[in-house]
């Protein structure tokens, strides 16, 4: 009877985790919604941002732009690594880590790592890596605010010549089932890829430089909190297959765990059987010598 | 109809303001713009304060925005910045259009 008490408290447990990881994946699953939903808002900023931009990068204005003028040499890159908030979303982090320790032993110049997330405070900063700060408070949807904050402190960073290139690291949202480990250089600003738009008759107000300072201000930021929602949305998918496959896996447990249960009762009422006939035998036995 | 302005102002978070309107003041770094149906194409730049729009019959309203940029063409006003937050719509201190 010990066996079947063991086996029953072991359902018991896999049953709770059961719930638990299937609770995870539809906070996931929800997180995963508002995430994709911010970032198509977003969508309509990026692509009017970048329509007046390809039009005003092929000026003069450009080269004396802080942002888009490329430096001669990168002495000294930023790294903005965009890990998760937490684990628990199978080889997410982790393999975002590996992929920036390789990115930056190809990489020019000496570098640091800015670090967007919570995760592997206690593996990280021990690890070696040059880390220079670390938004830890980023929450699990991320509005314009947070994006703000990161893009301000960036700037800083680039125009005060503490980094001559800064690249984001962070995990492609291609699908559900699928992100990938990419680093994008966002300082200097890539010009957006298409055609040149030709150049149209237009006034500006105060001037054209004025104008573009203020786009790319906003562009700026825009490529940021449109990366920062992209990595959430891979956290966030990569969490909910984790947990997807979780709990699929406590339901075969639980259908092994049934099956012992079974066998073990199955035992226990043989056993019981024939200690009754054995009983039963030995009564009869004595009953005939009588 | 053919003297109204699409008025349009879009945010990260999307579009926080779109609506045919008669009439936009644009706040920029050296002082506001007025922009009525038929303006030349314009860029512009918009620092923080009120974009001010009006409806007609004296009817306006203003809209809390920050720093960004305006593009003015075809009678379509699309103001991009960081943020924007509508105020209550009230009888307005431009021209009645």
């Amino acid at each position: 009877m010990a066996n079947t008490h063991a086996i029953k408290a072991r359902i018991k447990s896999v049953e709770n985790i059961r719930q638990i990881t299937k609770s995870m994946k539809m906070v996931a699953a929800s997180k995963l919604r508002r995430v994709q939903t911010a970032r198509g808002s977003l969508a309509l900023m990026a692509e009017k941002s970048r329509e007046i931009l390809q039009e005003l990068t092929a000026g003069e204005a450009a080269a004396e732009n802080p942002f888009l003028a490329a430096r001669p040499e990168v002495k000294q890159s930023c790294y903005v690594l965009f890990v998760g908030n937490r684990g628990l979303c199978g080889v997410y982090n982790s393999a975002l880590l590996h992929f920036l320790e390789t990115e930056m032993a190809r990489g020019e110049g000496a570098g640091f790592v800015v670090i967007c997330g919570s995760w592997g405070q206690d593996i990280i900063e021990p690890s070696g890596l040059n880390v220079r700060r670390r938004f830890a408070d980023m929450s699990d949807v991320p509005d314009s605010k947070e994006a703000r904050q990161l893009s301000d402190y960036l700037k800083k960073l680039y125009l005060a010549g503490e980094a001559d290139r800064i690249v984001m690291v962070y995990q492609k949202y291609l699908s559900v089932l699928q992100q990938q480990p990419c680093a994008e250089i966002f300082l200097p600003l890539q010009p957006p890829e298409g055609e040149a738009k030709a150049e149209r008759e237009r006034i500006f107000e105060p001037d054209r430089k004025s104008v573009l300072d203020a786009l790319t201000e906003l562009y700026v930021s825009s490529t940021i909190f449109s990366a920062m929602l992209e990595a959430r949305m891979g956290e966030h998918a990569a969490r909910m297959c984790s947990m997807n496959a979780a709990a699929d896996s406590t339901e075969e447990l639980m259908g092994k765990l049934k099956q012992a249960l079974n066998h073990a009762r199955q035992a226990a009422i043989t056993t019981e059987i024939s200690e009754i006939v054995g009983g039963a035998q030995a009564l009869s036995e004595n009953n005939g010598r009588d | 109809m053919k003297d109204l302005l699409h008025l349009s102002i879009i945010t990260a978070e999307g579009a926080a303001y779109d609506r045919m309107v008669g009439y936009v003041n644009i706040p920029t770094p050296t002082g506001s713009v007025g922009v009525l149906s038929g303006h030349a194409p314009m860029l512009c730049a918009v620092k923080k304060g009120l974009v001010r729009c009006g409806f007609g019959a004296g009817r306006g309203q203003s809209i809390r925005v920050g720093s960004g940029v305006a593009n003015i063409d075809s009678n379509q006003v699309t103001i991009l910045v960081s943020d924007a937050s509508a105020e209550t719509e009230s009888p307005s201190a431009s021209p009645a259009l």
